[in-house]
């Protein structure tokens, strides 16, 4: 399971991380749920990505269903076009990546509420639970939105 | 709900958010048995007609055998040689049919090892739910 302590050892994460116009610095995540990471993206020819859905909401465990860019589910999809990557689960999009340069990568699409996260957003702002973000930056690389998230969360 | 708009500031902390799981989650799936009414039909009716007879036979002697127990429960002698052998023909024509039933093709048992067969080998899978507001 990928959590702040334990990544995989083939993850380098990019630099700038611009998340539906957040902004997250040094190498930072975009959510935690306690130290669990469900989106990782790291660099790549194309991003590589893992993503994690929720398998238990009482226990908020939570199972890979995308490894390094690889779909471990036949319902989720992960596809190239046009220099954007992707990831598609039952015809809809979830997560659209592209990359920006070397060392910065934009989410241009994320609903995660397939996953059992309450976020959503497009290239202007990202809803998450009853927030909506825009415009902001996080500094330090560490993780923008958490719930019951360890307070060392770098 | 209240709508909250976080704009253009610059953080160094986690924004924790309470309400940030939807509450679904992606259960396990197995795929279904196609269950086809030809197949029903054979659950239904697809057990070889000697089986029936055969249970009524046994059950009609299992009748008898209390009857008869009932009567020589006290003394044995008042149970008649025509009893005994009228119980001993029941309990062996049932035996006998539900021998020949053995080897009669038995659809119901084909069907049912097919849908077993079926689950032991279909993959479960985790599904993934529309966890829509």
């Amino acid at each position: 399971m990928i959590t702040i302590n334990s990544k995989p050892n083939d993850y380098t994460p990019f630099e700038i991380l611009t998340v539906c116009s957040n902004t997250v610095k040094g190498g930072g995540n975009l959510v935690a749920v306690g130290d669990t990471l469900p989106l990782l993206v790291g660099k790549g020819n194309i991003p590589q990505i893992w993503l994690l859905a929720l398998a238990d909401t009482k226990t908020n465990s939570f199972i890979p269903i995308v490894e390094k860019s690889i779909s471990k589910h036949s319902a989720v999809k992960v596809y190239e076009e046009s220099g954007v990557l992707n990831i598609m689960i039952s015809g809809e999009i979830v997560l659209s990546v592209r990359k920006d340069s070397e060392s910065s990568v934009s989410i241009t699409t994320l609903d995660f509420r397939p996953l059992g996260l309450n976020m959503h957003g497009n290239e202007t702002s990202l809803n998450v639970g009853g927030g909506t973000f825009s415009g902001n930056s996080m500094a330090g690389g560490g993780t923008l939105i958490g719930l019951g998230a360890p307070s060392s969360n770098k | 709900m209240t709508e909250r708009i976080i704009e253009n500031q610059e953080f160094t902390e986690t924004q924790e958010i309470p309400d940030l799981l939807t509450g679904s989650d992606i259960g396990t799936w197995q795929a279904e048995y196609l269950l086809r009414e030809v197949e029903f039909e054979r659950i239904k009716h697809g057990k070889p007609v000697t089986y029936n007879w055969a249970n009524s036979i046994t059950l009609t002697s299992f009748g008898f055998g209390l009857s008869l127990l009932a009567k020589g429960y006290s003394n044995t002698s008042l149970i008649t040689k025509g009893e005994w052998v009228a119980l001993a023909f029941g309990v062996g024509i049932s035996a006998i049919l539900y021998f020949i039933g053995i080897f009669l093709p038995d659809n119901k048992k084909k069907v049912m090892k097919k849908i077993e067969s079926h689950f032991e080998t279909a993959p479960t899978q985790r599904q993934i739910l529309r966890g829509r507001e």
